[in-house]
């Protein structure tokens, strides 16, 4: 009699991809992206209301609304104005908030050996700003530039993510219409989840300066963009076990 | 455009598209396991018999597993007639030696083997008892592994293929709840074998002999030219030299094989890098001789050179992230589209390589695993690996630079307890830690059936 698992362990001997699934993947991929480039213009308006709210409750004090070019197309866009201090404001601001943030990762550098390479990799963020800070006092990131790099790589990210998604979520999940509902909502979290980190990432420039620009893009920015997907990802695979487990008694 | 900014791109450009092959070959490789159906007409079946083996257990200073492994190698249910367990005392300063010599005397299929001098390192503990072996098939176990009572049979029966030279098992941490880093390793180690192996198995690529969990032929060991007693990964070694001389290299899926996974980061970062040193002279020793090959399809040759050069990877990624924070700063590059896709594609490139994790998640899906939960903290075993491996190969270059370089055989740390009772039942050790506590955790419970389950996989049942 034909087994659904593998002797001894019992893993589950396949989740065959069937043709229909494949296409309907592509077709709900290329939507998506296609609807993400039809809409950028509405959609970069949307995230930049949510940032100025979240601005906004935080209580930051921000000005008029200034435009920023993203790319050639969809062209302007909205953007939170938030005055960011320089260093030549309060020198001293800078090396007490370096030494201090050195001193609490070279904290957990010691406690946590798993984050040893992480607290690395964010120690080497905060040493070149530090660098550029001393090389060059008078150098200047303004809340306009951050959004606009900011912005730069997050529409690249909606963009690419329905074609991640179709593989993570409506390919290898075993319930078809469960991947495409976890694809829609990783779409739409990542256009929130992105504004309500710019509002964050402005709120800390606003206090600190120019002192974590590097570390908050690398870490909120490109990293968070994965360790959200990855975060749905677990969850979706956590919720999808029982039904794997059932064909593997079965 | 300033030559920096120019060089920074040549290195982002290098960065992606070097990691973009590693994931389309992750991607390719996940594909392949999830639709695995594979019928074959089993006509190398006709006339084999089963071989005589000779099953080899090297043992340095291990009298804390020693007993386990051994009971359960005398447990499995192959021919005694055709069996032989030789357990290999080598150089040990502990009670290893007097723990083989019991088993040898209560067992007569167990031989046991003292080592007392020489050249250091498991090769040289397998050349030595190798010489003693009678068998035709040789089945490696490292000491802290727990093979179930039917892994010979599964390991074995490859070889009636004639064309195999080697044969691989399915290693799996039955630690996976010692430690984060541990829950972690199993995660891994899923992706590895559930879907790396049997994909590269499947898709008749270069599945991997791992050095222990599986077995070479004795004549064709002796053909290649035995162990390479001066590598770190002799597994490795063997396996390109088998693929290089016209030999196949199966691998087993359900020839499940319980191990210690390290469960304190000093211990994964020693035996990562002592993995990257050895896998990247491999590299360097064979690249040549397997470019020029003509035993090996195309297709062979591309996934030997993935896999002889996945450690160049991890510092390929931090050369590309130190470009692109470089260009980060340099208000003149972020006038470029150019700049801004290699910034976002190194995001997902760069800190993680979604396809990793695709293979991570799979496995995990595919084994009922729930550990998947912890998928996300992937990413601190990831960048601790990045940075264990970048360390290793600068040494290793560095090494090669200015002296012979770091050859050192780090013996991985054990946590185990034995009483040949493979983790159930124990009594405290001479390191105070008792079976009850810590260990009971991860259990092994034997099935009706003689196969060693996994706590977590018992409850399944």
């Amino acid at each position: 009699m034909r087994r659904e698992y593998i002797y001894p362990h019992r893993s589950v001997r396949a989740f065959p991809v069937s043709r229909l699934r494949a296409a309907a993947a592509i077709v709900l991929a290329a939507s998506l992206t296609a609807g993400v480039a039809r809409f950028a213009g509405p959609l970069l308006d949307l995230h930049h209301r949510i940032t100025s709210l979240t601005i906004k409750i935080a209580g930051i004090p921000a000005g008029e609304t200034t435009a920023v070019r993203v790319f050639s197309y969809p062209g302007t866009v909205p953007a939170a104005s938030v005055p960011i201090p320089r260093h030549g404001d309060n020198p001293w601001r800078a090396p007490v908030l370096f030494f201090a943030t050195l001193a609490a990762l070279t904290l957990v550098h010691r406690l946590v050996p798993l984050a040893r390479s992480f607290i690395l990799f964010l120690s080497v963020l905060l040493c070149a700003a530090g660098l550029v800070i001393i090389v060059h006092p008078m150098f200047a990131f303004d809340a306009a530039t951050y959004q606009k790099i900011w912005l730069q790589g997050e529409f690249l990210v909606w963009l690419l993510l329905p074609w991640v998604s179709a593989f993570l979520f409506v390919l290898t999940l075993p319930a078809f219409f469960h991947g495409v509902a976890w694809m829609l909502a990783v779409q739409a979290y990542a256009l929130f989840w992105s504004a309500v980190r710019l509002a964050f990432c402005l709120g800390v420039f606003h206090i600190t300066g120019i002192l974590y620009v590097p570390l908050l893009w690398f870490c909120l920015g490109v990293l968070f963009d994965l360790v959200y997907l990855l975060a749905f990802y677990a969850l979706a695979l956590g919720l999808a076990l029982p039904r794997a487990v059932g064909r593997r008694r079965s | 455009m300033s030559p920096l900014i120019v060089a920074c791109r040549c290195i982002l450009v290098l960065t992606i598209a070097a990691l973009t092959a590693y994931a389309l070959r992750h991607h390719l490789f996940v594909l392949s396991r999830l639709g695995q159906r594979k019928s074959r007409d089993m006509m190398e079946l006709v006339g084999y018999v089963a071989p005589s083996v000779s099953v080899l257990v090297p043992m340095h200073n291990e009298e804390n597993v020693a007993a386990d492994v051994l009971q359960a190698l005398v447990d499995c249910d192959y021919d005694w007639a055709k069996l032989e367990v030789i357990a290999i005392d080598d150089r040990s300063t502990d009670r290893t030696g007097e723990i083989i010599d019991e088993f040898a005397a209560r067992y007569p299929v167990v031989k046991a083997v003292h080592r007392k001098e020489g050249q250091g390192g498991k090769p040289a503990a397998l050349e030595f008892a190798g010489a003693q072996a009678t068998g035709e098939i040789l089945l490696l176990f490292d000491a802290d592994y727990i093979p179930g009572r039917s892994m010979i049979k599964f390991l074995v029966t490859p070889f009636c293929d004639p064309e195999v030279g080697a044969v691989m098992g399915r290693v799996v941490p039955e630690n996976g709840g010692a430690s984060l880093l541990a829950g972690l390793l199993e995660l891994e180690r899923g992706a590895g074998y559930q879907i790396g192996q049997q994909a590269r198995h499947t898709l008749g690529l270069t599945p991997q002999f791992g050095g222990t969990v599986g077995g070479v032929r004795a004549s064709v060991l002796k053909a290649v030219g035995g162990w390479n007693t001066y590598s770190l990964t002799e597994d490795t070694d063997l396996t390109f030299r088998l693929l290089l001389h016209g030999w196949k290299v199966a691998y087993v899926n359900r020839a499940e094989c319980y191990e210690e996974a390290p469960e304190t980061w000093q211990v994964r970062s020693r035996q990562i890098r002592r993995w990257a040193t050895g896998h990247t002279e491999c590299l360097h020793d064979l690249w040549k001789s397997w470019l020029r090959a003509k035993t090996l399809t195309t297709a062979e040759k591309i996934d030997g050179l993935f896999v002889l050069a996945c450690y160049w990877t991890a510092p390929i990624l931090v050369l590309g992230w130190l470009a692109s924070l470089v260009l980060f700063f340099l208000p003149q590059a972020h006038s470029s589209l150019a700049f801004v896709v290699a910034l976002s594609f190194m995001g997902y490139q760069l800190f993680g390589n979604q396809a990793t994790f695709l293979e991570l998640g799979t496995a995990a899906l595919l084994d009922g695993n729930p550990r998947v939960k912890m998928l996300p903290l992937s990413l601190f075993n990831f960048f601790g690996s990045t940075g264990a491996i970048c360390r290793a190969l600068l040494a290793f270059y560095l090494g090669g630079l200015f002296g012979p370089g770091n050859h050192h055989w780090h013996k991985t740390k054990r946590y185990r307890n034995g009483n040949g009772k493979n983790g159930a039942n124990g009594h405290a050790n001479g390191n105070g830690r008792k079976n009850g506590n810590a260990t009971a955790a991860r259990l092994l419970i034997r099935a009706p059936n003689g196969i060693y389950l996994c706590r977590q996989e018992a409850n399944l049942t």
